[in-house]
């Protein structure tokens, strides 16, 4: 029966990488029609980012926030709460840890580095429960209340960045650097990989465990597939719903501090680029499986990475890559269609042969 | 012959066989019965006669013809229509709008013209004797009203051989004999019909030709003038079925549920539960007869905390429970088998595992103790999934299977595992049997009486009123969200009477322990 499982994977990853070919393909014949040195932009958009070390290096450091933006959608989505908040943690996860790093440097350093990733777990958390405690006690609607909380958290930061801990010897809405205690190592110089990698692999096994390993993760699921079952069963269907909303938010939060402390080693304005709503991208890539949240997000990034290297260099703007992902989603959410008519498919393969 | 199907054979993705080599065949104008266990495959070959799976080896030949039909639309074109176990109508549209969907009726301009779709339904349902309103929603009407929308809607299609799966699982004995009405009339129309039951006496009733199924192979067709429930069940399960209930007598002990002067509103805000008063002892079955919609969910989803109650108690084991949530009725030991298993009894797209450990996953040997009890232990759950399936026979590769994909009367036999494993203080079963074939009816009644006789307190809510005449020690009769009759001694009741009122005809005329 493990066989079993393993076919059924093999089939969603097969169908997954079926639509990310044909994606590639309508976009290398976009390029081929629209670029006086077609091979050196194919090249520099597919191959490049392999060729050396800082390429690639690029590639891994861009999926870490995608992973983790990636795992938060995966669990709301999977109690069917469609929160798109992931944007709002990030920065409020980002901010918190941030505090704590600047104000808490008495600690002595593994602890203190210990405490800024538990203060953006307490940010993310919050800013989680807020619109899932709203959805369970008066039935808001999440979209609503996470895409207003995500306005707040942005420009709450800015504002904390524009004054109150700016640094003021800079000329940017940014704070100082942090200390050095806090801060993640790179591992793969010169590209700015660092060892959140493994913090964010970590998450995945740990986000994995926790809906498919918990009490409280079968709570989730099972109100996410039929939350009249659910109910009939005696599940708390509201403390299940704020529960993901809780633990999307941590993870949102996480992936904020590990960009902070990994990547820019300070609090920038507007340092995500929209990681949060990517996240909803990746999360619908891997069909919300925790497990298949790093390979979708590694695509991504290597096609975000290659994209930067075409602009560079050849006459493509990076854009391009912009239609790329958006045929990618088209693709993807037809083959999950695609499932719910598998039975057209067989039929008219029938018919061909 | 009309219809000839020769060498069916058909294999799902997940690997299961349903089909092996099937030969079928109907002749014009005749009503054919199709039977055969849960899982038996009959929807299984009805859907690739409709286009809606395709076959992986055999061929169709229809009206003389070999044919490819691919498509339902293709089906209909050639003259074949299906009524599905499941209705597919819209909820919040209407009769008329529901019948022509796909080839609306139009005016000038393209625009729908809706007087002209509640004209056709009005013939078409003048002309089939099969009465509908053409302008009612179709979340208003009954569900003997919805089938005949269905119906209907296959014949509008220009259905002249008609495949109803299940029909009458749903129906209540009136409804079951009108239908059975209007299948004569289109008959004499030169119509023929192809006819999914698991009641035999339906069989017998309304059947020309009857062809039986066992494990993806059909086992004979017999004219069912030459046979017997006996031969025909025999055939079905490959062994003699006890088509009535062995039942030793009761031996009722102390009260366990006791509701009192209950009351309630339906979700439109009437007043659905006029104050029931209702005592079921340890040790016995009362069953609650009555037409659907007399207030019966009400009463079970109050009982089970599904519902608040607007007055009156509800006690359990001594226990005043009125308006408890459903998790701790449920740990007081109540076991409840939903009326609908689609919609209450089961999650589709989780596992047969997931679906049995619903009310105990969070307790050992599931969950661990302590610090780990929010930590699940799959190795547990599914020695204890596959436990079930073999003790209750249900017909699945392993328990990994998403419920979703088991036949109807496996899904059904999952859920009644699951409610009584567990050994409930108090048994609530709605509808335990509907959809089920007689081999299972058999083992899920025999299983209901050993729950009794373990010393459970049964509450039985079924439109099968064999069903409840059979199985119930004492009987009480719903009527407009009142108790209108209580008998105690079922042995010598008859249908007709029961039948009386429950469609309020009768009224409290009969006295305790006698039939009138
Ligand atoms: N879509 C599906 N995918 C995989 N297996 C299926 C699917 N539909 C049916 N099956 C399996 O095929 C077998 C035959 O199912 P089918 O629905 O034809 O049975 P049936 O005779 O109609 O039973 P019932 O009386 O319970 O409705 C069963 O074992 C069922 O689990
Ligand atoms: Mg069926």
């Amino acid at each position: 029966m493990n066989g079993d499982r393993l076919r059924r994977f093999a089939a969603e990853a097969l169908g997954i990488v079926v639509a990310f070919a044909l994606a590639i393909a309508v976009g290398m014949v976009l390029v081929l029609l629209l670029s006086a040195e077609p091979g050196h932009a194919l090249y520099a958009l597919l191959i490049q980012p392999l060729t050396s070390a800082f390429y690639f290096g690029n590639v891994l450091e861009r999926a870490i926030p995608l992973i983790f933006a990636g795992l938060s959608v995966a669990v709301s989505f999977q109690a069917r709460q469609f929160n798109i908040g992931a944007e709002g943690a990030i920065y409020i996860g980002a901010l918190f840890g941030t505090l704590i790093a600047l104000y808490a440097t008495f600690l002595p350093g593994p602890v203190h580095q210990l405490a800024v990733f538990i203060a953006a777990i307490i940010g993310g958390a919050l800013v989680g429960w807020l619109p899932g405690w709203l959805k369970a006690r008066f039935g808001a609607n999440e979209v609503v209340s996470t895409l207003m909380l995500n306005t707040i958290a942005i420009k709450f930061t800015s504002y904390l960045l524009s004054d109150p801990i700016r640094d003021k010897s800079s000329g940017y809405t940014q704070t100082v650097t942090l200390p050095d205690q806090v801060l993640l190592a790179r591992i793969l110089p010169p590209s700015r990989l660092h060892t959140g990698l493994f913090i964010a692999l970590l998450a995945v096994v740990v986000t994995y465990g926790f809906l498919y390993r918990t009490t409280i993760g079968y709570e989730i699921r099972m109100v996410g597939i039929n939350p009249r079952f659910a109910a009939y069963g005696g599940i708390d269907h509201r403390r299940a719903i704020v529960l993901a909303f809780v633990v999307s938010g941590i993870l949102a939060g996480l992936g904020g501090i590990v960009e902070v402390v990994g990547i820019h080693q300070k609090l920038i304005e507007n340092f995500s680029p929209g990681y949060g709503f990517d996240g909803l991208l990746v999360a619908i890539i891997a069909r919300l499986h925790p497990l298949a949240v790093p390979f979708a997000a590694f695509f991504y990034a290597y096609l975000r990475a290659g994209a930067a290297i075409m602009e560079r260099e050849s006459d493509i703007p990076q854009e391009m890559v912009s239609v790329i992902q958006v045929i990618l989603i088209l693709f993807i959410t037809a083959e999950a269609l695609m499932s719910f008519f598998r039975k057209r498919m067989n039929r008219r393969t029938e018919h061909a042969r | 012959m009309l219809l000839e199907m020769r060498g069916i054979t058909k294999t799902y993705d997940g690997g299961v066989q349903a089909n092996r080599d099937v030969s079928f065949s109907v002749r014009a104008g005749e009503i054919h019965a199709l039977v055969g266990e849960n899982g038996a495959g009959k929807s299984t070959l009805m859907k690739i006669l409709f286009g809606l799976e395709p076959m992986d080896a055999g061929e169709i030949i229809y009206k003389g013809q070999k044919v490819r039909i691919q498509s339902p639309e293709q089906a209909l074109e050639m003259g074949i229509g299906m009524v599905h176990q499941h209705f597919m109508l819209i909820p919040s549209l209407t009769v008329a709008e529901n019948i022509v969907l796909g080839h609306e009726p139009r005016l000038g301009g393209g625009r729908f013209d809706f007087a002209r779709a509640v004209r056709i339904t009005r013939e078409l349902s003048e002309q089939y004797g099969l009465s509908v309103n053409p302008q009612a929603r179709i979340e208003e009407i009954s569900v003997g009203a919805r089938q005949r929308v269905e119906i209907l809607k296959a014949l509008y299609r220009g259905a002249e051989l008609l495949i109803l799966d299940e029909p009458t699982a749903v129906l209540t004995p009136k409804e079951t004999n009108d239908l059975f009405v209007s299948l004569k009339q289109l008959i004499d129309r030169g119509h023929t019909i192809i006819f999914i039951t698991h009641k035999l006496q339906e069989v017998i009733a309304i059947s020309d030709r009857v062809t039986v199924m066992r494990q993806g192979r059909t086992v004979g067709t017999m004219n069912t003038a030459d046979t017997t429930k006996e031969a025909i069940s025999r055939l079905m399960v490959g062994r003699d079925v006890l088509l009535r209930v062995a039942k030793p007598p009761a031996k009722p002990g102390k009260p366990v549920l006791v509701t009192n002067d209950l009351r309630a509103k339906s979700d439109k805000g009437n007043e659905i539960l006029k104050g029931i008063s209702l005592t079921v002892h340890a040790g016995e079955i009362v069953g609650i007869a009555g037409v659907e919609g007399n207030g019966q969910s009400e009463f079970v989803e109050i009982l089970t905390g599904l519902r608040r109650a607007t007055g009156g108690q509800v006690k359990i084991g001594g226990q005043d429970v009125t308006n408890w949530p459903p998790k701790d009725i449920r740990r007081l030991g109540v076991g409840h088998v939903p009326e609908d298993r689609h919609v209450h009894g089961s999650a589709g797209l989780a596992s047969i595992a997931e679906n049995l450990i619903l009310d105990r996953y969070d307790q050992p040997p599931f969950a661990g103790q302590g610090l780990a009890r929010f930590i699940i232990r799959p190795k547990a759950i599914r020695s204890f999934a596959r436990e079930l399936i073999d003790r209750f026979d249900i017909r699945a590769e392993n328990e990994l299977v998403p419920a979703g994909a088991l036949s109807g009367g496996n899904l059904q036999k999952v859920i009644i595992a699951r409610e009584f494993v567990k050994q409930p203080q108090l048994l609530i079963a709605a509808q335990p049997t509907r959809g089920v074939d007689i081999g299972a009816i058999e083992f899920i009644h025999q299983e209901i009486v050993r729950q009794r006789d373990n010393g459970a307190a049964v509450l039985l809510i079924s439109a099968d009123l064999q069903e409840v005449l059979a199985l119930s020690d004492r009987l009480v009769v719903f009527y407009e969200g009142e108790i209108v009759a209580e008998f105690t001694d079922t042995a010598h009741l008859t249908e007709e009477e029961v039948g009386y009122y429950m469609l309020g005809a009768w009224r409290d005329r009969t006295q305790k322990g006698e039939s009138k």
